[in-house]
C-alpha cells in the first residue's frame, strides 16, 4: 500500500485503494492472461483454483484402481492445460476448458490402462481391495462392484456414465466436457445405461440396487 | 426409463458419496508439489510412460532379433557322416558292415572315425549336433572320438553293454555269440555300463576291459594286445588292434601280470564255487591284484599292485577295493603304503573309525611309532567313543603310554570305569595303583 500523507488533499475517509490484487482473487481472465505471461503466480493460483474439483472429476470417472495413481493424472491434466492454452477461446470458460482436458485425460488414462492391463497380470475380474473402516459394507461393496462394471463400458461411454451419475453432472454441461453434441451426448449415455444396466443385472448386488433403490433390508 | 434414471441417480450418488469419502488428501499435496517444481510444464508422465513404452518396445524388438539370429546361426544341426571308400553318404539305421578280409571306415562331420574291423557289423542309430549312436552288432570298432566341447555326447551299444565317450580313442568288440565284450582305452576315458559291471565303471588310457556275460566274470587290465578269449570269436578288438605276423606275435611280451585282474559279481570274500584265478586263467589272463587278495594271496597280489602302482590304484579304486589294498599291503608287510591306503580311505571316502584304528594300529605295531599309535587310537575314540573298537583303543593306549604318565592314568581311568571287567583291567588298576 502507498502512503500518501505528504498530498496536501484532506484524507479520504475510505479505504486506501488497493494497488495489486492477490492472486486469488483474480478472475479467470486475469489468471489466462498471467498464464499466457508466464507468470509463476498464475501458475499457481491456476492449480490452487481449480486441483480440488479437477481431481473430484477424475476421481469419480477412475473410480478405485491400484495401477492409476490420480495424482499423475491430476497433474497430466495441468500440463495439458497449460500447453493448449493458447486454444483457450474464451478465459471466462476456464472451468469447463479444464473439465474438458480433464475428461480427455481420464478418457485416455482409461485406454493406456486397458492396453496395459496384460502387463500386470492381474485377474481383470478382481475387485480392487479398498480398505474404509467407516463405510458401510454394503456400500463399498456397490462401490466397487460400480467400478468393476464400469470396467467393461467403452472408455467414451464410462467417461460420460460417471460424469452424469457419479458427478452429477448436468447434461449441457457434460457435452461441453465430452466435446460433442447434446444429441451425441444423449446417445452415448443411453447406451452406457443400457450396458450397465444389463451388467447389473448379472451382478447380485447392484441388481437390487437397480430395481429396488437404495439399500434393502437385511 | 425414469426410474432407472432415477435408479442409477440414486446408485450414483452412494457411489458418489463413497469416493469423496475415500478421497486421498495427498494426492492433490502430490500433484501440487510436482506441478510447482516443474516450471517448465512438461507432462514428465507422459513423457515418462512413452519413453517407458518406448524402451519396453526396443527391448521386444532386440530380444526377438536375439533369439532370431541365435536360432538361425546357432541351430545346431546333425552330424553327417560317409561310409567307405570312396565314401558314401550314410544313413541314420542303415546297417554297416565290414567285408571279411579289409577294414571299413564311417567318417563323421565332426571328424570322428569308427574303423570297422573285417565282418564287423554296426548301426549309426542317431546323430545329433553333439555327438551319435552307434550300434556294434558284431564284430570290434576303433573308434576315434573328436571332442569338440563340454556336451560332447556319444553313445556306443554293444550287446548289453553301453559306452559313454566324450572324445577319446577306444577299440570296442562284441562277440554276441561268445557273449564276450572287450573294451581297449587308447586316449581319454569312458564310461562303460553293463553286465557283470556292478556299477558304471571308468576306463581310461591304457586300460582294457574284458567281460564274459556268459561266464559272469570281467578282467581289467592294463590295455596291451592280450591273447583272445579262448570262447570268442575272431572279431575281437585284439585281432583289430595290431594284427601282426606270427613271428612278431611269437616274439611279443606276453601279458603281464598286472595288466590284468579278475573280479567277479559275487560279494568280496564271498566263495564263488570257482577259484577267481583259475578263472582267469581259463580266460587266458594272468590274476590280478583282486583275484590274488581274494584268494588270500597278498603277497603275490602286493606283487601285482606294484606293477601298475600300489599308490595309484589306491587313488582310482573303490572303497571296498581300497579296504583289499589295505589288507593287501599290512598282510605283505608293507605298513607305510597301508597307513597311505587308510589315509586316502578317510580323505576320498570320509571313512572314520575303523580307519583311524587301524592307522594306530600300524604305526604301534608295524612301524614301531608308538606317539603315532596312541594319537589316532585317541582319534578313533572320539570319532567312535562307543565302537566296537573303543575297548581295544583304550587298552592299547594304556599299553603304549608309559605307565606313569599322565595320559596311561587317564585313560585307565575310563578304561575302568567303562570296562570294569574287560580284557585290560587288571592293567588299569595297577596304573591306577601306582
Amino acid at each position: 500500500m502507498r502512503h500518501t500523507s505528504t498530498s496536501p488533499v484532506p484524507e479520504d475517509p475510505r479505504p486506501r485503494s488497493i494497488v495489486r490484487t492477490l492472486p486469488g482473487l483474480r478472475d479467470d481472465t486475469a489468471l489466462v492472461e498471467g498464464l499466457a505471461a508466464g507468470e509463476p503466480w498464475a501458475r499457481a493460483a491456476l492449480f490452487e483454483r481449480y486441483a480440488t474439483p479437477i481431481e473430484r472429476m477424475l476421481r469419480k470417472i477412475l473410480g478405485p484402481d491400484q495401477h492409476t495413481e490420480i495424482a499423475d493424472v491430476l497433474h497430466d491434466v495441468f500440463v495439458q492445460a497449460l500447453g493448449s492454452l493458447d486454444r483457450l477461446r474464451d478465459p471466462r470458460a476456464l472451468l469447463s476448458w479444464m473439465q474438458a482436458i480433464a475428461a480427455h485425460t481420464a478418457y485416455r488414462t482409461i485406454r493406456a490402462r486397458r492396453a496395459r492391463r496384460w502387463l500386470h497380470f492381474w485377474a481383470p475380474a478382481t475387485l480392487p481391495e479398498i480398505v474404509a473402516p467407516d463405510v458401510d459394507e454394503e456400500i463399498l461393496d456397490a462401490y466397487r462392484r460400480t467400478y468393476a462394471l464400469l470396467d467393461r463400458l467403452p472408455a467414451d461411454e464410462r467417461v460420460a456414465f460417471a460424469l452424469r451419475y457419479i458427478d452429477g453432472m448436468e447434461l449441457a454441461q457434460l457435452a461441453v466436457v465430452c466435446d460433442v453434441s447434446l444429441a451425441t451426448l444423449k446417445r452415448r449415455l443411453a447406451r452406457a445405461e443400457q450396458r450397465f444396466a444389463a451388467g447389473a443385472r448379472g451382478d447380485l448386488i447392484l441388481r437390487r440396487w437397480l430395481e429396488e433403490g437404495g439399500r434393502w433390508p437385511t | 426409463m425414469a426410474d432407472l434414471n432415477d435408479r442409477l441417480e440414486e446408485l450414483g450418488k452412494v457411489v458418489s458419496d463413497t469416493s469423496d469419502r475415500l478421497t486421498d488428501p495427498t494426492v492433490i499435496a502430490a500433484a501440487r508439489r510436482r506441478w510447482l517444481e516443474s516450471p517448465q510444464a512438461r507432462p514428465a508422465r507422459a513423457s515418462r510412460r512413452r519413453a517407458a513404452l518406448v524402451l519396453a518396445a526396443a527391448c521386444v524388438v532386440c530380444a526377438l532379433l536375439v533369439a532370431f539370429v541365435t536360432f538361425v546361426t546357432r541351430r545346431p544341426s546333425a552330424l553327417a557322416f560317409a561310409v567307405g571308400t570312396p565314401p558314401l553318404p550314410g544313413l541314420v539305421g542303415e546297417w554297416i558292415g565290414a567285408s571279411a578280409d579289409a577294414p571299413s571306415v564311417v567318417r563323421f562331420s565332426d571328424g570322428t572315425s569308427l574303423t570297422l574291423a573285417p565282418s564287423a557289423r554296426l548301426r549309426i542309430t542317431e546323430t545329433t549336433a553333439r555327438g551319435a549312436g552307434v550300434l556294434l552288432e558284431q564284430g570290434s570298432v576303433e573308434a576315434s572320438v573328436v571332442h569338440t566341447g563340454a556336451d560332447t555326447a556319444w553313445a556306443l551299444r554293444a550287446g548289453p553293454f553301453d559306452v559313454r565317450v566324450t572324445g577319446t580313442r577306444f577299440e570296442a568288440a562284441w562277440d554276441p555269440v561268445a557273449e564276450t565284450f572287450d573294451l581297449t582305452m587308447r586316449e581319454g576315458a569312458v564310461v562303460v555300463r553293463g553286465p557283470v559291471l556292478s556299477s558304471e565303471r571308468t576306463l581310461v588310457a591304457g586300460e582294457h576291459l574284458r567281460v564274459s556275460v556268459r561266464d559272469h566274470v570281467l578282467a581289467l587290465g592294463a590295455s596291451q594286445p592280450a591273447a583272445p578269449m579262448a570262447s570268442a570269436g575272431p572279431a575281437t578288438s585284439i585281432a583289430l588292434a595290431a594284427p601282426r605276423d606270427s613271428a612278431a606275435a611269437e616274439a611279443a611280451p606276453a601279458p603281464i601280470a598286472s595288466a590284468v585282474a579278475v573280479a567277479t559279481s559275487a560279494p568280496r570274500g564271498v566263495a564263488t564255487g570257482a577259484d577267481p584265478a583259475a578263472k582267469a586263467a581259463d580266460l587266458g589272463l594272468d590274476p590280478g591284484w583282486r583275484e590274488l587278495a581274494a584268494a588270500g594271496k597278498y603277497k603275490q597280489a602286493f606283487e601285482a599292485t606294484e606293477r601298475v602302482g600300489f599308490l595309484q590304484e589306491v587313488e582310482r579304486a573303490s572303497s571296498a577295493e581300497v579296504s583289499t589294498l589295505v589288507d593287501i599291503a599290512r598282510f605283505a608287510g608293507r605298513p607305510a603304503l597301508a597307513r597311505e591306503a587308510l589315509l586316502a580311505q578317510r580323505r576320498r571316502f570320509g571313512a572314520r573309525g575303523r580307519s583311524a584304528f587301524l592307522i594306530g594300529k600300524t604305526a604301534a605295531d608295524q612301524q614301531g611309532n608308538a606317539a603315532e599309535g596312541v594319537r589316532w587310537f585317541e582319534i578313533y575314540l572320539s570319532e567312535e567313543p562307543h565302537g566296537a573298537l573303543a575297548e581295544q583303543a583304550l587298552g592299547r593306549i594304556m599299553e603304549l603310554t608309559k605307565r606313569d604318565s599322565a595320559g596311561a592314568r587317564s585313560a585307565a581311568e575310563r578304561y575302568v570305569a567303562r570296562y570294569p571287567s574287560g580284557s585290560y583291567a587288571g592293567l588299569a588298576r595297577s596304573i591306577l595303583a601306582r
